[in-house]
């Protein structure tokens, strides 16, 4: 099979994998003959008409697979296209492309052939003659096989910046129906393996030795696919965060490739609005220091007409309004409209004096959404009473107006965090 | 007060800055090109002096670190910045913490075109496409709306050390030469036909194939392609350009 026919049908089994972010990692110690570099704000290099943002060379080495997973478009029950690309044809095409500037590295993954242990040999080849033959320095991600044998996972470990293994379902009964040949035990291992591992090494802190995967580990789950509802999936991600250290977790809006009588009927959309609050949701978890507890209950999901920030805001107005020179740092970041840019912004430019709303508006706080909840200097904005029983409404006007000036869903992104909004799929609020 | 005008040059600026501050705060400066009149101002030209402005950049860069110079430099590169340059200045001089000044509410707009300038230069380093040639250069071409060629090389020829690379502005009709671990510019006129070498267009194809395979139809959203990527860069990227290969 030729060359481009193979990359198509190996792009094309890859794509459904959200990740591509390149950021985060640590410089590899250069050789004479080394190539590349990793950027820790992470580069995109194109995007595709869905918008994704295009980092690293992603592919899968195979789309051969003795699995059975019923979301999945490789399963082997499937009549598709099938194609192998050997290590050195992977490592030929990633130099290539990179020397052109066409990708930051390469993002490596497989579906399973003869066995997971024979399956990560040969990734784990792969990026092994990747680094000590053809001295590559720039980004590699590559998957963990659940179920490979664990030396494996940590040997690889040693050659990437990042490591993932999908948790796929946020359920054990849903992985249980949806993809039989898998166990969250399985999966969970190659997660522990890495987490021991990174710790091991900040403990000790190696020095003068290679990094053990210096951008961390992520997972990905589908959205939509099985009952689970915000709440619960919320509290599993904050639960992998906590428990294995992971750098991301991904959602993905269920996109139906296969007639299932287990699954959501083919024609059904994909939840992408959905999947957007729970990215927010997700981002508040990380960087604005909310609980899942304060953000939804267990069996609730958010709702789609307000991002979960402003949700927490409306349930909780004793809180507010809260006064633009002199709420602390955490406080700050509770307000609907300032992110954590803004927030670092207004603790430093406060210093030189007290703040005015035309300050805020000038240094990118969304006041659309903040007027409600702050107050600078002790005065409301212009125009504005802080009236428990009507802000929602006034809130859902504003909405009302931004969906009438752009049709459909709008993945607006409110806060520029220029590393992250460059890389990936962003949930910033 | 006193309006001093430059040559348009970094260097003239720095020459510029240093003149201007040994005379007080109270000062304008605006570029020869752009030469207004001030009826109520009296105009001082500047003659660039090489040395002067080596020594003015180093005593800068020993005093407040090399970011603060970058963001002069990338001030400069923005049209009619040098009074907020002057402005962010006079702030490092009063203040004792340089990380702050930057953050003074009358500085916000000199942030905000450093930011975007610093937005370019990460776009491009993101967009950029290597032909390789037939001599074993890889060949680039680019229009940035800013003149960034020399902040965006270094990137480059840390990252690409054993390529021979050339960025070619075909705007300000220049490029960025970097070859055997050095760095050089040169004057460098539209070029017609570049002769590839053997494999590139094989890579290319490969390419535009791959990327045509990525997208995910169901999830189609070419609003949110187009805010990520704007169209102004398609024409230098090998996977947007229509049969071309």
């Amino acid at each position: 099979m030729e060359t481009v026919e193979k990359l198509k049908i190996l792009a094309e089994s890859a794509k459904y994998d959200v990740s591509c972010s390149s950021s985060g990692s640590k410089p590899r110690k250069s050789s004479p003959n080394s190539i590349g570099d990793v950027k820790v704000s992470g580069i995109c290099h194109t995007f595709t008409s869905d918008g994704r943002c295009v980092s690293l060379f992603k592919v899968l080495m195979t789309n051969y697979c003795i699995y059975d997973c019923r979301y999945c478009i490789n399963r082997t029950s499937n009549d598709i296209k099938r194609a192998l690309m050997t290590p050195r044809e992977i490592c030929e095409l990633t130099i290539s492309f990179y020397k052109r500037n066409y990708i930051e590295g390469l993002f490596l993954s497989s579906g399973i052939v003869k066995n997971p242990s024979h399956t990560m040999e040969l990734l784990l080849e792969t990026v092994k003659m990747l680094r000590e033959e053809y001295f590559f320095m720039g980004y590699i991600h590559l998957k963990a096989i659940p179920g490979a044998d664990s030396l494996l996972i940590s040997k690889a470990g040693e050659y990437v910046d990042r490591l993932s293994s999908n948790i796929e379902l946020p359920s054990k009964e849903s992985l249980k129906i949806l993809a039989p040949d898998k166990t969250y035990k399985d999966i969970l291992t190659p997660m522990h393996i890495v987490n021991s591992k990174l710790l091991e090494h900040k403990e000790i802190k190696i020095k003068n030795k290679n990094h053990f995967v210096p951008a961390g580990q992520s997972t990905q789950m589908i959205v939509g696919a099985s009952p689970e509802r915000d709440g619960h999936i919320i509290r599993l991600s904050e639960e992998l965060y906590n428990r294995f250290s992971l750098k991301r977790v991904y959602y993905s809006s269920y996109i139906p490739v296969n007639n299932d009588s287990t699954l959501p009927a083919i024609n059904v959309s994909p939840p992408l609005l959905r999947e957007h609050r729970l990215y927010q949701a997700d981002w508040l978890l990380r960087f604005y220091g909310f609980k899942s507890n304060d953000l939804i209950d267990v069996n609730e999901d958010f709702d789609l007409a307000f991002d979960p920030k402003a949700q927490y805001a409306l349930k909780n107005l004793h809180l507010f309004p809260i006064e633009i020179n002199k709420a602390p740092y955490d406080m700050l970041l509770k307000i609907p409209g300032v992110g954590v840019k803004s927030a670092q912004r207004i603790i430093a430019a406060r210093k030189w004096g007290s703040l005015s709303f035309e300050d805020l508006k000038k240094m990118g706080i969304v006041m659309k959404r903040a007027k409600f909840f702050i107050l600078c200097s002790g005065k409301h904005f212009m125009g504005i009473r802080f009236c428990e029983d009507n802000i929602q409404d006034f809130m859902l006007m504003d909405e009302k107006v931004k969906n009438k000036v752009s049709e459909g869903i709008q993945l607006s992104i409110f806060d520029l965090e220029p590393s992250e909004v460059f890389t990936s799929t962003t949930g910033n609020i | 007060m006193l309006n001093y005008i430059y040559d348009s040059t970094f260097d003239g600026l720095l020459c510029t800055l240093s003149v201007a501050f040994k005379e007080g705060s109270n000062f304008t400066i605006s570029p020869s090109s752009e030469n207004q009149m001030f009826i109520d101002s009296l105009s001082i030209d500047i003659v660039t002096d090489k040395n002067l402005a080596e020594k003015t950049y180093i005593r800068m860069e020993k005093r407040w670190g090399k970011l603060v110079l970058q963001n002069i430099y990338k001030g400069f590169l923005y049209p009619q910045t040098e009074n907020l340059i002057a402005l962010y200045i006079s702030f490092l001089m009063k203040s004792p913490s340089k990380e702050l000044v930057i953050n003074h509410p009358s500085l916000i707009d000199f942030e905000k075109r450093i930011l975007k300038i610093s937005r370019e230069i990460h776009r491009w380093h993101g967009f950029l496409r290597f032909k390789e040639l037939q001599n074993g250069f890889f060949y680039s071409s680019y229009e940035p709306d800013y003149d960034l060629t020399p902040l965006i090389i270094p990137h480059f020829a840390s990252r690409f050390k054993n390529q021979s690379l050339i960025i070619h502005d075909t705007k300000r009709n220049y490029g960025a030469f970097y070859q055997n671990k050095e760095i050089f510019y040169s004057r460098l006129d539209n070029i017609k036909e570049l002769p590839l070498s053997k494999n590139e267009e094989f890579y290319q194809k490969g390419w535009k194939a791959y990327f045509e395979s990525l997208a995910i139809e169901s999830r189609k959203n070419p609003k949110l392609q187009m805010s990520m990527m704007p169209k102004k860069y398609w024409r230098f990227l090998i996977e947007k350009r229509e049969g071309d290969s």
